[in-house]
């Protein structure tokens, strides 16, 4: 300590002239007091403060994994809103009074894979009721598509059978419009995802709006499936 | 020893040291907090996004010529095939029914419509908007699992006519991707907004719908229309959605968009009654008889869909919370603004009657105690305007192991009242203890080295404790260098803390702290409650709570005018304020016990920690908040609104200040740079509090940084004169 008056006592004042004694409340000459100051009792050192560092370690590891969380999020969402692709895959439209009585009879052997696609099976009825006028029927054909029903993927409802392949195949095949170019741009004509067989019942009878068709449900159509993307 | 104030010669280089040492540390202290705010930035935007705030595009077009459009498309039917350059249109082929629904998912509606389609055991077609579906992945799987045919409707439904090809891509590629990772699928048909039916294509609306074909989409109108979005009511909904003759028929309904009650009742009624008369209803391709729209999603295309839906969940989620978290902060602030004014008026009034009295007026000597360390600029002001005091008093200066001869600069000034106590350097509540230790009388003044006192100060200090309840006064500091910026937002800040807060807690018996400028105490309180504590950086928020505790009344003096210099650089507010709000953190943390004891402790713990902690602790660190929310309003949300309620807050400080100002018999001047306080001193304010508790939470040590003199500070009048007559201290120079 820079101390440059020698010899001098702590707790005493300078004034040369000063003749009295200092005295503190309880009458102890100041002069006697001690001159270091003693740390309070009881104190369990300071607030927070831990000395191990061990809290530092915990939260720093905390700190960084939120700061990775956030970060990843933030990019992700950038990653996601930016860029992306517009286009639609191909749906072959054959349009409903195109197609032809023959084809059905060919598309009945191709034990496809596909998809099969559970909402289908309801449409079946749709023949049905035109040709013989009762809802009901066709109503019932549900269970056909056997369609396990969603799972998730709603398949193009592709025409159950159909063979994956070949694609080109069939002339017959109505398809027509989409078909060349379908085959050809998009998806491949191979079952994107395998799927159980479907159609149990398959029928022959792609032909829906014919009011002879028959009840019998008739989910697919023969026409080009669609695959995944 | 454990002492944090280890200042003295070794402070600069220890600083030095720490700074090497802390460079590792300081990324984490300030890179969490950045990320958080962008991650947080981020999730309001995207809530913007999909709720349609933020790039939301609401013109609608007037019709327009159709000498453009084929005429073909004019005159063919609702669905519209523009994918290769030769336009055609089908029909809906007889007996079947395509039911259509716009603009969902809807967590209200689209439910129930599912439902009644499903009693009905029909199908439809749900053209969703992105936005929509993202925010409720839930019903779009649901839509798919129950056989229906998902179509896109754009993701923010804007009027594409008025749309670049870019805008256009994007809704669609986003509107996929929200259908991608809600259900997993993709589709090829398309609804665009504000359709209507194939006739009304016009020179606008069809190169849009060319556009969209080039991409590969099909176009699909209606050519019914039942009106259900006017809510007509149920009967006619039905008679308009009815098709004539048995014919085919692309009935258009909404699933969302307000109120769809008519239109579920509607379906009550059409779908049985259609389905007995031979109708079906089907999905769009299924009654074309062509493969599903749907194509399934998988790989990165899956990934992304999923990543951005779940993004969408997480931000709804925790911008909701924090949303209501703001507004209930928000109420309790403002409460707590409506409070001050209350009481402060209760308590001028009730001080300032004629006829008040603490009780028989005090005259007998008292102590006051200076602890100095290094204060060489300003000590000589502060013992000359304690000498000139009115109140017979006796000075101890406690010098705390200067370096600069603090201690010999007072003795030089031979007054004859003043004592110097030397001690070596043990910090400022050390210095405290000794000083009290030394100290003649039984009531005990505190101040700071570089506070200058009025001659009336200590006399106005002391009256109060001629009630015996009264353990501890609080003086009324006030800014001297209040003509800076810096110290003009500091001298608002104390004017409204000293008379608007403290009256508060006055009243309500919880003041928090005493400040260490000009504070009293009754002897014998300080000793029962063990003296100064070394403990916390805020010994004096320390002591105070320390002495509730023990039963004793903690007052406000409003006379009791003491001068102190506020730091006037930003560094300098900075750690003054960083120790203040540790400190505070500290000495709560230390007290919590009394939340649970019994008695006055107890009332202290329960009424006032909780709520200094809430104001002072817990409620600043969402002050970012504001200002996050502020910048989204201003730059996507409702400009004006959010303008408007910054004003509101601002006018609410504002009278609150000038109240205080005119309690405090202040100029009004000085309000001027309010506004800029709420811009910038503010953050500095958050920001420092965000610190504290980031090293209250890591347990760092943290040094005491001293404020830098310049001896600037006078009272006005008296004491100026002679310590221009000593001609010693240089008018605003930095210490060396």
């Amino acid at each position: 300590m820079d101390n440059w008056r020698e010899g001098k006592r702590t707790g005493h004042t300078h004034e040369p002239n000063d003749a009295t004694i200092q005295l503190d409340g309880l009458g102890r000459q100041l002069a006697e007091l001690p001159g270091e100051p003693a740390p309070p009792d009881g104190s369990d050192g300071p607030v927070f403060v831990d000395e191990s560092g061990r809290r530092s370690k915990t939260f720093r590891r905390l700190g960084w994994v939120l700061a990775t969380v956030c970060a990843g999020y933030a990019v992700t969402l950038v990653f996601a809103v930016l860029g992306g692709n517009s286009s639609a895959p191909w749906l072959p439209l054959s349009g409903p009074k195109e197609k032809a009585r023959a084809e059905q009879v060919e598309d009945l052997p191709e034990p496809s894979a596909d998809t099969v696609d559970d909402g289908l099976s309801d449409d079946a009825p749709e023949p049905g009721p035109s040709a013989s006028g009762s809802p009901s029927a066709g109503a019932s054909g549900d269970p056909a598509g056997a369609t396990p029903s969603a799972t998730s993927v709603v398949v193009p409802a592709g025409a159950a059978e159909r063979p994956s392949a070949s694609a080109s195949a069939d002339p017959s095949r109505p398809a027509g419009s989409g078909g060349g170019g379908g085959g050809a741009t998009k998806p491949a004509p191979t079952t994107s995802t395998a799927k159980p067989p479907v159609d149990p019942t398959p029928s022959p009878e792609p032909e829906p709006t014919e009011p002879t068709a028959p009840p019998v449900e008739d989910p697919e159509q023969p026409v080009q499936e669609e695959s995944a993307p | 020893m454990n002492s944090p104030a280890t200042r003295g010669r070794n402070g600069r280089k220890k600083r030095k040291a720490s700074r090497g040492r802390s460079r590792l540390r300081l990324p984490m202290r300030y890179l969490l907090p950045s990320t958080l705010l962008v991650a947080l930035l981020a999730m309001l935007m995207l809530r913007g996004y999909v709720h349609s705030e933020i790039l939301a595009d609401h013109r609608v077009r007037d019709a327009d010529h159709s000498d453009q459009v084929p005429k073909d498309v004019l005159a063919g039917g609702p669905v519209i095939d523009a994918r290769s350059g030769d336009a055609k249109t089908l029909r809906i082929p007889d007996r079947r029914i395509v039911l259509t629904f716009d603009d969902g998912p809807d967590p209200v509606w689209t439910p129930k419509v599912l439902d009644k389609l499903k009693e009905y055991d029909a199908h439809g077609v749900f053209f969703v908007t992105g936005n929509m579906a993202a925010r409720h992945p839930d019903l779009v799987r649901r839509m798919v699992e129950e056989g229906h045919e998902l179509g896109l409707h754009t993701f923010n439904h804007p009027d594409l006519s008025y749309q670049s090809t870019g805008r256009i891509d994007w809704e669609l590629s986003q509107n996929q991707l929200a259908l991608a990772g809600a259900a997993g699928i993709r589709t090829s048909i398309f609804r665009p907004p504000y359709s209507s039916f194939s006739d009304a294509m016009d020179n606008k609306s069809w190169p849009v719908t060319e556009y969209i074909g080039s991409r590969g989409y099909l176009t699909v109108v209606n050519d019914t229309d039942s009106e259900d979005w006017k809510r007509p009511g149920v009967r006619a909904i039905v008679e308009r959605a009815t098709p004539k003759n048995g014919k085919g028929a692309i009935i258009l309904m909404h699933d969302s968009g307000g109120d769809r009650s008519q239109t579920v009742a509607a379906l009550d009624t059409l779908l049985p009654d259609l389905k007995e008369r031979g109708y079906t209803f089907t999905r769009l391709t299924t009654a074309l008889d062509s493969p599903s729209a749907h194509t399934p999603v998988t790989g990165f295309a899956l990934w992304k869909g999923k990543a951005f839906v779940s993004a969408v969940a997480v931000s709804e989620r925790i911008t909701g919370v924090l949303v209501v978290g703001l507004a209930v902060i928000g109420a309790l602030v403002l409460a707590r603004f409506g409070l001050m004014l209350l009481l402060s008026f209760l308590h001028a009034r009730k001080v300032r009657r004629r006829n008040f009295s603490w009780g028989e007026p005090l005259s007998r000597p008292v102590s006051v105690l200076v602890p100095a360390y290094n204060e060489r600029e300003c000590i000589e002001a502060t013992v000359r305007s304690l000498a000139a005091s009115e109140h017979p008093i006796e000075i101890i200066v406690i010098d705390d192991g200067s370096t600069d001869g603090t201690a010999d600069l007072v003795e030089a000034m031979r007054l004859p009242r003043v004592r110097v106590v030397r001690q070596q350097n043990a910090g400022k509540p050390a210095a405290l203890n000794n000083g009290i230790r030394h100290a003649r009388y039984d009531i005990v003044v505190m101040m700071d080295g570089d506070t200058v006192f009025e001659p009336a100060t200590v006399r106005e200090l002391v009256q109060p404790f001629a009630d015996p309840r009264v353990g501890a006064v609080a003086g009324n500091a006030k800014v001297g260098n209040r003509d800076s910026l810096i110290g003009a937002w500091q001298h608002i800040e104390y004017v409204m803390g000293f008379n608007l807060d403290r009256r508060m807690y006055d009243v309500l018996g919880c003041m928090p702290t005493i400040p260490g400028a000009v504070g009293a105490f009754r002897r014998e309180a300080l000793e029962r409650v063990g003296g100064m504590s070394e403990d916390t950086l805020a010994e004096d928020t320390d002591i105070t709570m320390a002495l509730h505790r023990d039963g004793w009344r903690v007052v406000y003096a409003e006379n009791a005018r003491a001068w102190t210099e506020a730091p006037e650089s930003v560094q300098q507010l900075w750690s003054q304020r960083y120790r203040w709000s540790y400190g505070t953190m500290q000495a709560i943390w230390k007290h919590r016990r009394a939340v649970i004891e019994r008695g006055p402790s107890g009332r202290f713990g329960r009424v006032g920690l909780p709520f200094v902690s809430l104001f002072m602790v817990v409620a600043p660190l969402l002050a970012p908040l504001i200002d996050v929310f502020l910048l989204y309003g201003l730059v996507f949300g409702p400009t004006g609104k959010t303008v408007a309620a910054w004003f509101g807050v601002l006018v609410v400080q504002a009278v609150c200040a000038a109240y205080a100002f005119r309690l405090d018999r202040e100029r009004m001047t000085h309000l001027l740079s309010l506004p800029l306080q709420q811009i910038l001193y503010r953050q500095l304010m958050y920001v420092v509090l965000l610190q504290s508790w980031i090293t209250a939470l890591t347990g760092g040590r943290l040094r005491w940084q001293k404020l830098r003199r310049t001896g600037a500070v006078e009272a006005p009048g008296g004491v100026s004169a002679q310590r221009r007559g000593t001609g010693s201290v240089p008018e605003r120079r930095p210490v060396g």
